[in-house]
């Protein structure tokens, strides 16, 4: 039994290893999640729960062995535990030690049953000590974070030493060899390393004195799983064939074998059965059934424990009082990692174990020490100046076993901000030439950065530039000045890693105020279909772009070209926009190539820009119109807009003859058109007239606020309406207007609304069913309802102009 | 069991035990010290200052392969017990569809292409990454798997082996710190760039000369102040003896690290090619003005490089 016990915990003890070492690999990996020993532990389990107030479903593993415990007791203890086995496996070495050595070093069981009243107790009233305390925790973090670099740093030294041997490959091999062994190529380096590894060598050291002193004395996991052994199947019981040799008692790691033999401490056996192998006579059994004498119970005393409670209580304050929170100003003092939960809660379920430190591929989150308080000891925090954030990774929320740190998607983990970005512009090197240069340095060196920039992953970048361009003699000089723009700020450190000054970095994350967010960037997902730099080519005909082309992708970016003016383009889809500057001789041009959505929302702003100004419609794109100095082409997802610029105004020609030569170098548009576009009749129809639009903010200003308001047609945002003019031998004829309800319920009802605003006027004529009202001398109107349409005819031109146009539009709508 | 020791046997172990740990000490620095630097590599390629090579194709790695052949193939520049050293951009923690490093494909092929001219040869692959720790970026970039299968090298940089080199005529530089493995003629045999095409936010482009921000040590972002003259003149200290541009993937904006496909072009009309020359001002005039639509003499990096004399801003194209 005990070499099967012996495999068992070399087995497990590998499981252990092999999934701290490879704890990166494993993330998100089908075959196992690394966290699943640190799962295991019914401490941390309850701890976690009962300080969270909330089932943690990931820890079913911990609460199935709290249930075997019933039946098996301490089994974890003697065939699991890789604390247990690291305690067993380094015995050896302090047998001799031991030999001799009078035993007075303190020795009382119950002091683990005062320590798990503390964390269960400690839990519910709000410290969080499982993580302290609990044996896998320690067990996690002394391998993690000590023990594997350790290995990883012996294993370079030797890849280093043997690469300098003549031997050549001898060093590649080693490499090799020890790259599938210990993983890491660097040596993770983690805050507290040295601590970490004393406490190890304490609890090792303790074996000294008794073996395995933490199990027997000090371990709270083991004394949950003892005291909840209530049906233990195997009890040790002892027949009359003892001869008292005491040979069991010596063999005992747990040291819990008393009256000659023959007594058996209740909760404190391990099942490791070296009692029974060293037993000469086979007096030894492990049965159900045990002599009643032979069961003794634990030193527990009420006082005792009544004095943890006293204890626990009366340590609350020092651990809650946090003289740190008052410091900052009510910013968490330290950053979290992504997906961290609210600190309360984040500390209540955090169990210290390190898995995160592990996983983390740039070693950027580190135990903390008390910068967030005594009670958020070795809780991790990031340190940006050791490593940053990786945008595309959630490795530390796919391996926390409490979800102290949820397991975020990648979008959602890109929306939560660890902190925001802040420039100390008394350090950065950018604004500190700038300053220099107002100081009227007449020596000036470039000092344009720019480090932080770069690296900031934002797509759109949250580190922008504030331009600066100056003289120094007849010499133009640029020092473009980083800024960040807090909305889309992440707060990953990436900028504070690179960042280039020494010592502290001249841009610093701060932590978050409270559960910040990321503004959504709403930029093209996909690649539009057209490359705004091979359509905004360098040369068009005679025309010579002036620069570079600008593109601003997304909502954010949008603002940065036209502020204060873009929101009519965000109702539309809007995806992103490049804008070029054209010369020829004295003509100048500025190209603006949209991207939206759709080819319909596309329509949508070129049919708002173009109805506005257009005076004629022209051959271009799927639809294009001209007005003064300006050319509306609307192609597929795509709107070409040309303006003329500068002193001498390009002539309509010249404009045509542009954007005819830039859609040439784009594919041929999908004439896809709104359906409420294609319920307007199309006889008659001003061509550019056309106006889609499913906003207030781009309802054509021509429209009688209160037709469209509430109490007419109660336009929605969202709601797609189309109107357009109409005219007959070139005089004006009529307006129409189409608008599209969820339901022909809706349709009817806004239909009975707008007659109701003008139930007083004179019905002057019928087309079919529906009645034209006279609304002044000679201004007609009639409201047309057919499905889920609404059609309204306005400023028809006498009787009969009216009730053809009703005709026509009922007859339009039903299609 | 523990035997006695007397005060003499404890000062001579001492002595043995310091005295060897110092002498291996002393041995391993004579051994860093007195190397010669790398020279060019002897190349009977095609290829000159210049000229430039562009093989175009939806597979990369044939694409490597024909304008390797069009220049007359490895075995040309590759030879015997030669060690190769490619340094492919492998910088950022971003899978390869967003073209932020160099495609594993096209690294796979060139370490294959090495070994097949010297079975020999040892071909090692390595970066300075962005990251601290390189197994991210090396496991992201797809490349270090790529490699690996190909029967090359995965080299992770070791940071006591950086060498301050200096620089007596640079712009910007006097002397930086640069990668043994790069740097010494008994290290390396021949140095392989494989940049990727892409936009940079500070350069404006990062192509192959500024591929050699990750053969160099140093805090990099001390780099970033007046770049194009330290991209010249890092490079006139490395002897890159064949520069293999990938343009599988063309980052057109948003560059170095945007990780969003719609910043990537992948299209015929300027991706999916390889660009190869042994003039690195060349390839990344071609990239400059081909791929991205710039006037090479508007990249400041390039017109440093040319009056440092690293190569030539005008190219022949001949295309495989």
């Amino acid at each position: 039994m005990n070499t099967l016990r012996r495999i068992t915990q070399i087995a497990t003890f590998l499981v252990f290893a092999a999934l701290l070492i490879h704890a990166a690999a494993l993330v998100g990996s089908a075959f196992a999640s690394p966290d699943v020993v640190l799962r295991l532990s019914p401490l941390a389990a309850l701890a976690t729960m009962a300080g969270a107030g909330a089932f943690i479903a990931r820890y079913v593993p911990a609460l199935c062995l709290l249930v075997l415990a019933v039946a098996f007791g301490r089994f974890f203890c003697g065939w699991v535990c890789p604390l247990g086995s690291t305690l067993d496996a380094s015995d050896h070495v302090l047998t001799g030690a031991r030999k001799g050595r009078k035993p007075s070093f303190y020795d009382r069981r119950r002091l683990k049953y005062y320590l798990l009243a503390f964390v269960l107790v400690g839990a519910a009233l709000g410290i969080s000590a499982a993580g302290w305390l609990d044996p896998l925790s320690i067990a996690t973090r002394s391998y993690g974070l000590v023990v594997a670099p350790y290995v990883v740093w012996l294993s370079n030294g030797v890849g280093m030493a043997l690469t300098d041997l003549p031997a050549g490959p001898l060093g590649d091999w080693w490499r090799r060899g020890s790259g599938a062994v210990v993983a890491d190529s660097a040596v993770p380096t983690y805050d507290q390393q040295a601590l970490f590894a004393l406490l190890l060598l304490a609890l090792l050291a303790a074996g000294i004195w008794y073996r395995r002193y933490w199990c027997r004395n000090l371990c709270p996991l083991g004394a949950l799983l003892g005291a909840v052994s209530l049906k233990p199947l195997f009890r040790r019981s002892v027949s009359d064939e003892c001869i008292s040799c005491h040979k069991c008692e010596r063999t005992c790691p747990m040291g819990c074998i008393t009256n000659d033999g023959k007594g058996t401490m209740a909760g404190e056996c391990i099942l490791c059965l070296r009692c029974q192998d060293a037993c000469p006579v086979d007096a030894i059994r492990f049965t159900r059934r045990q002599p009643r004498e032979q069961d003794v119970a634990v030193d527990l005393t009420k006082r005792g424990f009544l004095a943890t409670m006293g204890a626990t209580v009366a340590a609350l304050p020092f651990l809650r009082i946090n003289p740190e929170r008052h410091a900052t100003k009510g910013r968490l003092p330290v950053l979290r990692p992504p997906g961290a939960r609210p600190e309360e809660e984040f500390l209540a379920r955090c169990v210290r174990c390190g898995e995160c430190m592990r996983v983390c591929p740039t070693r950027a989150l580190q135990p903390s020490a008390f910068e967030a308080g005594v009670e958020g000891l070795w809780a991790p925090q990031l340190v940006p100046r050791m490593g940053y954030c990786v945008y595309t990774c959630t490795s530390c929320g796919q391996a926390c076993p409490s979800q102290a740190i949820e397991k975020l998607g990648f979008v959602e983990k890109q929306t939560r901000a660890l902190g925001k970005a802040k420039f100390d512009t008394s350090r950065c090197i950018p604004w500190r030439g700038h300053a220099r240069f107002q100081e009227g340095l007449s020596e000036w060196k470039d000092c344009n950065c720019g480090t932080c920039e770069e690296a900031c992953p934002v797509p759109t970048k949250a580190i922008r530039y504030n331009r600066f361009v100056g003289k120094v003699g007849d010499k133009e000089i640029v020092i473009d000045r980083p800024y960040v723009v807090e909305d889309l700020c992440v707060g990953c450190g990436f900028c504070e890693n690179v960042c280039p000054v020494a010592g502290d970095a001249a841009v610093r994350v701060e932590g978050p105020a409270a559960a910040a967010k990321v503004a959504a960037d709403d930029a093209p997902a996909t690649t539009p279909g057209v490359d705004p730099n091979r359509v905004l080519a360098p040369q068009i005909d005679a025309w010579a772009r002036d620069g570079e082309v600008r593109l601003y992708a997304g909502r954010n970016a949008l603002y940065d070209y036209i502020d204060g003016a873009g929101e009519p383009y965000l109702t539309y889809a809007f995806l992103q926009v490049a804008a070029a500057k054209y010369r020829q001789d004295k003509m100048e041009a500025n190209a603006d190539l949209w991207y939206f959505k759709t080819p319909e929302e596309a329509f949508g702003a070129y049919s708002r820009d173009c109805s506005a100004g257009a005076r004629a419609p022209e051959r271009l794109g799927n639809a294009a119109g001209s007005g003064e100095g300006e050319v509306w082409v609307w192609n597929g997802a795509n709107y070409l807009h040309l303006v003329s610029l500068g002193q001498k105004p390009a002539a309509r020609d010249d404009l045509v003859a542009l954007a005819r030569a830039l859609l040439a170098r784009m594919p041929e548009g999908e004439a896809k058109l709104p359906p409420v576009v294609a319920a307007l009749p199309a006889a008659l129809r001003e061509p550019t007239s056309v106006h889609f639009f499913h906003h207030e903010l781009t309802t054509p200003d021509v429209l009688p606020p209160d037709l469209t308001g509430p109490k007419g047609l109660a336009l929605a945002a969202g709601q797609p309406a189309a109107f357009a003019r109409y005219a007959e031998g070139g005089k004006p004829s009529h307006w129409a207007l189409v608008a599209e309800y969820p339901t022909p319920a809706d349709a009817a009802a806004a239909a009975r609304r707008c007659s109701a605003l003008h139930a007083t006027a004179k019905v002057a004529a019928k087309a079919g069913d529906v009645a034209i009202l006279e609304l002044a001398p000679n201004a007609l109107a009639a409201f047309i309802q057919a499905g889920r349409r609404v059609g309204v005819v306005l400023k028809a031109q006498g009787i009969e102009a009216a009730k053809k146009a009703a005709t026509d539009l009922g007859q339009s709508l039903a299609h | 069991m523990a035997a006695e020791m007397s005060r003499r046997g404890f000062l001579v172990g001492t002595a043995v035990v310091a005295g060897g740990t110092l002498g291996l000490g002393l041995w391993r620095r004579s051994r860093r010290e007195g190397h010669r630097l790398k020279a060019a590599a002897p190349s009977q390629l095609a290829l000159g200052p210049g000229r430039i090579v562009v093989a175009k194709g939806q597979d990369p790695a044939q694409n490597v392969r024909r304008a390797i052949e069009a220049v007359g193939g490895m075995k040309a520049l590759v030879k015997g017990r030669q060690t190769v050293v490619i340094k492919p951009n492998m910088a950022w923690d971003l899978p390869p569809e967003t073209g932020a490093n160099a495609n594993p494909a096209t690294v796979a092929a060139v370490v294959a292409l090495c070994r097949e001219a010297s079975a020999e040869a040892r071909v090692v692959v390595f970066d300075r990454t962005m990251s601290r720790d390189p197994a991210g970026p090396y496991r992201a970039s797809g490349i270090a798997e790529a490699v690996r299968r190909a029967g090359g090298i995965v080299h992770y940089v070791d940071e006591s082996r950086f060498r301050e080199v200096a620089i007596p005529d640079g712009f910007a530089l006097k002397s930086w710190p640069f990668y043994e493995l790069v740097l010494f003629g008994d290290q390396v045999d021949v140095l392989i760039n494989m940049p990727a095409a892409k936009t940079h936010s500070t350069s404006g482009l990062t192509l192959g000369m500024k591929n050699v921000f990750g053969m160099v040590g140093g805090e990099r972002g001390e780099l970033h102040q007046q770049i194009h003259q330290k991209i010249a003149d890092l490079n006139r200290v490395v002897k890159v003896d064949l520069t293999i541009l990938d343009a599988t993937r063309v980052m057109f904006r948003n560059g170095p690290n945007s990780p969003r496909r719609s910043d990537v072009d992948d299209g015929p009309e300027r991706a999916q090619r390889i660009v190869v020359g042994t003039d690195p001002v060349a390839v990344d005039a071609y990239a400059a003005k081909e791929l991205f639509g710039r006037d090479p003499a508007d990249i400041g990096f390039l017109r440093y490089g040319a009056e440092a004399g690293l190569g030539e801003m005008k190219f022949t194209v001949r295309e495989a």
